[in-house]
């Protein structure tokens, strides 16, 4: 990371506990979800990157500035800066810390090429810095503590634990003291600045960078891990968590295999042929406010090639969607070409670009075998689904499959924060050219539950559709 | 002409054999469609003084006929009147002749696929590149700049008479070419306009004469075109470009000519010199970052110079333009992209007096932050643009309230900041409020 010592990059490692609160806990479940950490271990695991991110930069920078001047020392930094993005996108970590540190290299190296000046270089840094800082105190009070964000670079939490108060409040107080710190140091450094020393500058960063980081890293696990301990929510959990993992090495794999194909086979009700055309009707509601619909066609072939093109209302029509596996477009007339868009972007309503143009959760999410449930009195599987990459919707989906049938019933979908987003259910199973086909999906906002999107999917026709439909050149023409 | 005549039976045949061959579609592909929308814009102008700078009512209108699954025709038009002109006589009659009515052809299209041949012939509008809200390699329309950038980009882009074809060469891969005899130039504001650029400074001691830019719409010897190579593997997006075409923006070449026993006149004739543009376009999501770079090297592009020892007051400078942005959601409502754009002349800057060349790097950076309440009803949103190396800025707020499915109110603000010869600057006087009813249908 481009940006030096304190990003957050640093952000705290805390442990995980298992299991979902208020619900029975089946063994395989608490199993499936424990994994058994230390505070030395996660320091070891994550310590050398923390070093790389927050060292490397700056200490190339120098070097290059002293030896060859200021273009080949912000030459040397961004690239290292790339390297690091690069190599953390491979490794399919989130890359949060990655990407923002990306974009602060790249501001960091337009300052100082278009200033000639180094201490201009360092300034967008410490801008960043700071706002990491108000960033992770506001988190808080907006009730999502931006550490528990920063923690899944290291550690992929389950939903249910992300869901729970004790890990907002754990996080709560983490990124307090990270949004202290932050500030105080942000502060320190300007001050620095402002005397145009640069060789004082970066000796003062590295002495508040990686001492106070590694110090706040090992107090924030250390802290985290005795907060869950404590904590009557997952305590109990953590204690048995040896006994957990070997339940988990033995009973995981076929388990994986069996829920693999209870999804395939749930997938079937969302997808009637290879190449087909659907019209979908969306029907945005919240109380006390008039519904809004939505009218889409949407061409589906081969599972993961989409085109949704928006028939209705009026503000929309003319705007087009395409999906090729998980890489997204849209059109929209002011802009006249396609453009290239997040799958987790939100269509309309609480729908996601990603609920329409993509049905393949067995494609998309590895599964496991939770046990067993009722919903509305029917016997389900349940399913915990986890993002095989981070280029999906939704990161984690709890998934009820009818035991009968194995037709979808219920989904909730989580984000990767482990925040609860939207709880979804499907009904109104219509035949449909031989094929049964759930014809409605309910999408409801996790918080406000007066917040619901009811996808209706309608006529549909069967045919093979040309290759063209689904290249991003032709979006324009088929307007 | 004979070219001409065959080309013209070609496509005919493709259309007659395309329409035969699709005959038998489904009934969605057979529709007539009719899209318009009509809008009252109004602006109000914050100095010098405070007044109504805009009381425009605009129509737009536009169809498609589909023939078949692989033949359509498209027509789209636009019409305004700005009433400005009888609230106000704070501009002159040549601006008021220019802006106050318009009727235009938007668009007048013949599209026809056939396999993987897909054919666009008519009025249209092409558009390169990946990102939004920058013209890098934007390259094939001219621009109607009356109105500065401000208004969306579909409405800038003056449509031109073309023909397009991509050929694709397997899946993911593409190419495409386009030619066209419309050399139609860019749109510029006329003396005294709202928008009208700063004039070049220059300090000439004799009298001078400046030429119009009359240069013929229409040359087939004057003809431009170029292709693109679009290639689609693993999420990356990566397309190649080369344009060859006139400088769409007029350079004021200087002539002396002498008339004894009087003083030489210095005479300013705007040329639209050739350039020949060569680029690359980029686009990838590392979701749930999406990231867009766009570059393009103008060779033979030529600035006018105020260096009195300069015979013809233009120099040649190869310009490379490029920029880098990333988009990113923040809390899953709050959307965000930011872009980093430069500006790099290989050559001296010095004496150069075009407001967007601060220096031999030019840099500028945009922010554009946007997001949705109340089922995305009220929309605000944010762009802020600051040029970096003399710190002129835009900063542009905007609210977007959807009273229904076809009504939309929108309330802004276009707020300039900056030295009076900078790309931005230049409006420091301009600074204005915006309000907009757009119905739809």
């Amino acid at each position: 990371m481009s940006d030096d010592m304190g990003g957050p990059e640093m952000a705290p490692q805390t442990p995980q506990p298992s299991g979902r609160p208020g619900e029975a806990v089946t063994p395989l479940e608490t199993a499936a979800q424990q994994r058994k950490v230390t505070v030395t271990g996660m320091l070891l695991g994550s310590g050398p990157r923390f070093a790389r991110d927050a060292l490397g930069p700056v200490l190339l920078f120098y070097a290059g500035w002293k030896l060859f001047g200021l273009t080949a020392g912000i030459v040397a930094a961004t690239t290292v800066a790339l390297v690091i993005f690069a190599w953390e996108r491979r490794h399919a970590r989130t890359g949060l810390g990655a990407s923002i540190g990306l974009v602060v290299a790249l501001t960091q190296a337009a300052a100082g090429l278009a200033t000639g000046s180094a201490v201009a270089y360092f300034a967008p840094g410490i801008i960043v810095n700071a706002l990491y800082g108000l960033t992770f105190i506001v988190s808080v009070a907006l009730g999502r503590p931006l550490a528990g964000v920063f923690a899944q670079e290291t550690y992929a939490f389950p939903p249910a634990v992300k869901a729970s108060a004790t890990f907002r409040r754990v996080f709560s107080r983490v990124s307090l003291a990270w949004g202290t710190y932050l500030l105080l140091r942000s502060g320190l450094r300007l001050l620095v600045l402002s005397w145009r020393d640069v060789d004082l500058f970066v000796i003062v960063n590295i002495a508040t960078g990686i001492p106070f980081t590694a110090a706040l890293t090992a107090w924030s696990i250390w802290y985290g891990v005795r907060a869950f301990r404590r904590s009557e929510e997952w305590g109990w959990a953590l204690k048995i968590g040896v006994i957990a993992l070997l339940l988990l090495a033995a009973a995981s794999p076929a388990h994986a295999g069996d829920a693999a194909d209870i999804v395939a086979d749930a997938d079937r009700y969302r997808r009637p042929a290879d190449s087909f055309v659907w019209k979908i009707t969306i029907t945005s509601q919240e109380a006390k406010k008039t519904p809004s619909v939505d009218g889409f066609e949407v061409f589906v072939k081969s599972g993961a090639r989409v085109f949704v093109k928006f028939v209705a209302p009026p503000r929309s029509a003319g705007r087009s969607l395409l999906g090729l596996g998980r890489d997204l477009w849209i059109y929209l007339p002011d802009a006249g070409k396609p453009v290239r868009i997040p799958l987790s972007q939100r269509l309309v309503g609480q729908v996601a670009n990603g609920d329409i143009a993509r049905a393949d959760y067995a494609g998309d999410y590895d599964a496991i075998l939770l046990g067993d449930d009722a919903v509305d009195g029917v016997g389900c599987h349940v399913l915990d689904l986890k993002a095989k990459t981070k280029d999906v919707t939704y990161s984690a989906i709890k998934y009820w499959v009818s035991k009968d049938g194995r037709r979808p019933v219920k989904a909730e979908f989580y984000a990767g924060t482990g925040t609860l987003l939207k709880t979804g259910t499907f009904d109104n199973f219509q035949n449909v050219g031989g094929h049964a086909l759930a014809t409605r999906l309910t999408l409801t906002d996790a918080i406000r539950k007066d917040k619901r999107s009811v996808l209706d999917y309608g006529e549909v026709t069967i045919r093979e559709l040309p290759d063209k439909y689904f290249d991003k050149n032709y979006m324009k023409t088929l307007d | 002409m004979r070219h001409a005549v065959a080309a013209t039976a070609l496509l005919l045949g493709l259309v007659a054999s395309a329409v035969a061959e699709e005959a038998d579609v489904d009934d969605w592909t057979k529709a007539l469609r009719v899209r318009g929308r009509v809008a009252e814009e109004f602006a109000y102008r914050l100095h010098d003084p405070g007044d109504v700078s805009k009381l425009r009512t605009v129509g737009w209108l536009e169809g498609k006929y589909t023939l078949s699954e692989a033949v359509a025709v498209r027509a789209a038009v636009r019409g305004w009147y700005d009433a400005v002109f009888e609230a106000t006589d704070r501009y002159p009659p040549n601006v008021e002749r220019d802006e106050k009515t318009e009727f235009s052809l938007r668009e007048a299209l013949l599209t026809v696929g056939r396999g993987d041949v897909d054919v666009r012939l008519g009025r249209q509008q092409i558009v390169w590149g990946e990102a939004i809200g920058t013209f890098v390699t934007d390259i094939v329309n001219p621009k109607d700049f009356r109105e500065f950038v401000l208004p969306d980009f579909s409405e800038l882009r003056i449509p031109i008479w073309a023909l397009d074809v991509t050929y694709r060469l397997t899946e993911g891969v593409s190419i495409e070419g386009v030619w066209t005899p419309d050399t139609r130039t860019n749109k510029l504001p006329k003396l005294g306009a709202e928008f009208q650029f700063a004039r070049i400074p220059y300090r000439f001691r004799n009298p001078v004469v400046r030429l119009p830019d009359n240069q013929d719409e229409f040359s087939l010897a004057r003809s431009e075109g170029g292709v693109r190579l679009s290639v689609l593997r693993q999420g990356w997006d990566v397309a190649l470009i080369y344009y060859d075409q006139a400088d769409k923006t007029p350079v004021l070449f200087q002539r002396r000519v002498s008339q004894p026993p009087r003083p030489d006149v210095i005479v300013l004739e705007p040329e639209h010199p050739r350039l020949h543009i060569v680029g690359a376009t980029l686009g990838k999501s590392f979701e749930p970052v999406v990231v867009r770079a766009e570059a393009a090297l103008s060779i033979g592009k030529r600035y006018e110079t105020t260096d009195p020892l300069d015979t013809d007051g233009v120099v040649r400078r190869d310009t490379l333009d490029w920029l880098i942005g990333v988009d990113y959601t923040f809390f899953e409502t709050v959307d965000t992209a930011l872009q980093l754009n430069q500006k790099v002349l290989m050559g001296s800057a010095t004496n150069l007096t075009r407001a967007g060349v601060a220096a031999e790097v030019t840099t500028s950076l945009s922010l554009r932050v946007a997001t949705g309440f109340f089922a995305n009803t009220l929309n605000p949103s944010l762009l802020f643009v600051v040029g970096v190396n003399r710190g002129d800025f835009r900063l542009s707020p905007r609210v977007d309230y959807l009273v229904s499915d076809a009504v939309m109110l929108s309330v802004g603000a276009d707020l300039f900041e900056g030295p009076h010869q900078t790309l931005y600057g230049q409006f420091d006087r301009n600074d204005r409020v915006t309000f907009t009813t757009t119905w739809r249908f």
